[in-house]
């Protein structure tokens, strides 16, 4: 059960940081302020806007961000294999060198392919 | 909430640093450092965080409504405050919320002092100034405003959605947003508004707005210092090297102020500006310490190198430090006898990044330190054409900014501009006009 | 092992580290800043700026925008301290103090800082204006490219110690820190906690190039929440590499809590003086370093802790 409450502990922080922060912004003013047209405008600089700021934003890194998925899916592999190594002996440490050098090749082709820039 | 609000909170939040957003004007060169280094004000880089709007200088008529416009946009409790040089009698027509402070004045102490009845509710907060007017009345039919006729193409709450646009990279056809970016933008100097169509954070295209013109109408006349006098003064009568020198240093260190700001290094930038305020020749080994700090890699060295790179053509046309900086070696201090005598030659960079600009200027700072310090009485007769510390802008920047910018991320665009040192005022530019 | 916290005790000990801080690291800032400028240091103002700052902001209004979405906008400062106030709650202050003693708190502090990117971003995106949203997006870019070096930093201090439970972490380095026997995995730590708070050189969504950023158009209590949760996730950060690295509550003649806190207020002093020594970078030259230069020693670092853990 001393599980069971180490998370209840980390959501009951969650939840009530939050409800906390909400709270000090309601105490300030919860109500939408009485605002003219002129006081929304995003600023830019002092001139109105054109168009609305949302748009199919073109997110250059999207290749980058396939490469990170990858990654990701390997840190999921590696969480346990870093809580067993030490029973596993040496044949881990070249699995996971093994592991490790595949995915670096990934990032490898990343660059060479110039996706890690976008100007 | 203002009403019941604990006195224990008005107390502490009436000794806080006045946030403060610094609208620059015509002739207002010194003002920014000024801000940046009084103790009770903290310059803000969005209205929004603000309390007080300082202006300062001359804002000329054209520019007069993107003012009003970032008035409304700080939040409330809001006041105004107009650092100017003359004219004071014009505001009680144009502007009359504002709180007039001319060159005499001290305005560190009214920027307090605003701040302090805003807070305590002594004065109250300045309503907004544009009127209350909705651009198109289109509000859609479901809860969030959605559907309705008009969606696609149309104009949703005043504005249409963003249009496509090919990209110049890699072809895929995603929108394209255009932004002025307008005339207030804290890094963009005084007046200059820029178009930019952003795709994604890089800028797709950039269209130059209208310039300031000399000698325009407005409000506010400009605050004219030492470092604008010392050359203006030269249409009149001789004025020594030494002056002329010192000033130029302190204009290049003012500019240094606001890059260091740009790049996060507050704590720096508020050195600079300390620095700029009481400059004097035998601190030329101070400003080469810092130049060399400031070329570390971690500090300016790798932000700032290979930023928008001016070819020598283009160069040419930009001259002034620009150019001398791009490896063109022209200027027009070795025409003039008084120089020559000191031995002068020009400080020259070779790449013409954003990188040597800065080193460029500030090489030029610490040059202009030691001909000051050596100078002595030697004089320039007045109307002699001498080199100013920001040369005017090309007339042809409608197309050499758009080659500059285009196809660059938003941060370097920025970084580009900045280090351009653009000033549109003709006295700013200190170029003495010719004796009659 | 370890008698499981009452949760209000980890709720008020989470919230109060938080608060003090989130004004510890504040007054930091300034103090460092004062010493950088070299204009004279004013302590007062170093150390009450920040009350009164916040006094400031809780009499400001708040900022409405045009067409915004405004419970995403309420919810993005909010979530951001929650977060951080959640990555500290599973970093022990000493042998029995520890707010959530979870088995795979590394996970869970990776997962609270993965979970950071949103935040950030809905601040940024929220209020249907441009520069806030490029901002926002330029975020994203930088959160995927710390996150691997920061979980490789932090998976390499769990092999020695066989576990992904923090306080076993800091009691595996008993006999040795893991700054001595696993070097690369501070300075990588630091490098990508100063990226996931934004803070200093990587300020990329809050820059000053965007007027503010993502901050550009908060105001009042929304920014000064905003500004607390940035402070907090530093506080956060340098907690957890205090535990990881340098042994944690581990030391001797004082009690434990006292080395914690020592140790964290020196990573801490390391992390907010990065914001006044070095300049904001190029984000192009940052996602490159991270991918081509980073992972490939982080990965050398799992390597070496392994070695080392044999």
């Amino acid at each position: 059960m001393v599980a069971f409450a180490a998370f209840a502990a980390v959501a009951s922080v969650l939840a009530a940081t939050t409800a906390l922060a909400l709270a000090g912004r309601w105490l300030s003013g919860a109500r939408t302020p009485e605002v003219t047209v002129p006081e929304r405008l995003p600023f830019a600089g002092g001139l109105p806007p054109d168009v609305h700021a949302w748009n199919r934003f073109h997110a250059r890194y999207y290749v980058m961000a396939l490469l990170f998925l990858t990654f990701d899916m390997e840190m999921v592999y590696m969480f346990p294999w870093a809580v067993v190594f030490r029973s596993e002996g040496v044949v881990a440490v070249a699995e996971i060198f093994v592991f490790i050098s595949i995915l670096a090749l990934g990032i490898l082709y990343a660059w060479r392919e110039r996706s890690l820039g976008w100007s | 909430m203002t009403g019941r609000r604990p006195p224990w909170l008005t107390m502490l939040a009436a000794d806080a640093e006045v946030p403060v957003f610094v609208a620059r004007g015509l002739g207002a060169s010194g003002a920014a450092s000024h801000l940046r280094t009084a103790p009770r004000v903290h310059v803000v880089d969005s209205p929004r965080a603000a309390t007080v709007l300082v202006v300062v200088g001359h804002i000329p008529d054209t520019l007069l409504p993107a003012l009003r416009q970032v008035h409304d946009q700080l939040t409330t409790p809001r006041a105004t405050i107009w650092w100017t040089g003359g004219g004071t009698d014009t505001f009680a027509t144009s502007w009359p919320q504002a709180l007039v402070v001319d060159a005499t004045g001290d305005v560190d102490a009214e920027i307090v002092a605003a701040h302090r009845g805003l807070v305590s509710g002594s004065r109250s907060t300045e309503p907004p100034l544009l009127p209350d007017i909705d651009p198109v009345e289109w509000r859609g039919v479901g809860p969030y405003g959605h559907g309705g006729s008009g969606m696609t193409g149309g104009v949703p709450f005043g504005r249409p959605l963003a249009g496509r646009g090919d990209d110049l990279r890699d072809g895929l056809t995603l929108d394209v947003v255009p932004v002025w970016v307008g005339p207030f933008f804290p890094p963009f100097p005084a007046g200059l508004s820029l178009k930019v169509t952003f795709a994604g954070d890089v800028v797709h295209a950039v269209e130059v707005g209208a310039l300031p013109g000399a000698g325009s109408h407005g409000l506010g006349g400009q605050l004219h210092d030492e470092v604008d006098a010392a050359y203006t003064a030269l249409a009149r009568e001789p004025v020594t090297v030494a002056r002329l020198e010192l000033a130029r240093a302190r204009h290049h260190l003012r500019w240094l102020t606001g890059l260091l700001h740009l790049y996060g290094l507050d704590a720096l930038g508020r050195r600079v500006a300390g620095m700029e305020r009481s400059l004097t020749p035998d601190r030329a080994p101070e400003l080469v310490a810092l130049a060399r700090r400031l070329d570390q890699p971690w500090v300016l060295k790798r932000a700032t190198a290979g930023v928008g790179g001016i070819g020598t053509e283009a160069a040419a046309q930009w001259g002034g430090p620009v150019a001398r900086a791009a490896g063109i070696a022209v200027d027009a201090r070795t025409e003039l006898a008084a120089y020559r005598a000191l031995n002068f030659t020009p400080v020259v960079h070779p790449a013409g990044d954003a990188r040597d600009r800065w080193r460029q200027r500030l090489a030029e700072a610490v040059q202009s330190l030691e001909i000051a310090g050596r100078a002595g009485d030697a004089t320039i007769e007045p109307g002699a054409q001498t080199e100013p510390p920001s040369p005017p802008p090309p007339g042809e920047l409608d197309t050499l900014l758009p080659n500059l910018l285009t196809g660059a991320e938003w941060g370097d665009a920025v970084a580009s501009v900045v280090s351009l040192d653009l000033e549109f005022d003709a006295h700013l530019t200190r170029r003495p006009e010719p004796v009659a | 092992m370890n008698a499981a916290t009452p949760v209000w005790a980890a709720v008020l000990g989470v919230g109060v580290v938080v608060i003090a801080g989130s004004y510890v690291t504040a007054v930091a800032d300034r103090v460092i800043e004062q010493v950088v400028a070299r204009q004279g240091m004013r302590w007062r103002s170093a150390l009450l700026g920040p009350a009164r700052s916040a006094a400031l902001s809780m009499t400001q209004g708040r900022t409405v925008t045009e067409r915004s979405d405004a419970p995403a906008w309420a919810l993005a400062p909010a979530l951001y301290v929650a977060l951080a106030a959640t990555a500290l709650a599973v970093v022990p202050l000493s042998r029995t103090a520890v707010g959530a003693d979870v088995a795979a708190g590394l996970v869970l502090f990776g997962a609270a800082q993965a979970l950071a990117t949103i935040p950030v971003f809905l601040n940024g995106w929220s209020s249907n204006s441009i520069l806030p949203e490029i901002g926002a997006f330029r975020f994203i870019a930088q959160a995927l490219s710390y996150e691997m070096p920061n979980l490789l930093a932090l998976l390499a201090v769990s092999v020695p110690a066989a576990s992904l439970r923090i306080t076993d972490i800091v009691i595996s380095q008993q006999h040795l820190w893991n700054i001595v026997r696993i070097p690369l995995g501070l300075p990588l730590f630091l490098f990508a906690s100063a990226g996931l708070a934004f803070w200093g050189p990587f300020n990329f969504p809050d820059g000053a190039d965007l007027a503010g950023g993502t901050a550009a158009e908060t105001s009042g209590v929304h920014l000064l929440i905003w500004k607390a949760g940035r402070a907090s996730m530093l506080v956060a950060t340098a907690a957890m590499g205090a535990a990881a690295f340098v042994g944690g509550w581990l030391g001797p003649v004082l009690p434990g809590w006292v080395w914690m806190l020592v140790k964290t207020s020196a990573l801490l002093i390391a992390l907010v003086s990065t914001r006044h020594l070095a300049g904001r970078v190029r984000i192009e030259r940052y996602v490159v370093i991270c991918w081509a230069v980073l992972i490939p020693l982080a990965l050398l670092n799992v390597v070496i802790a392994a070695a080392v853990s044999l």
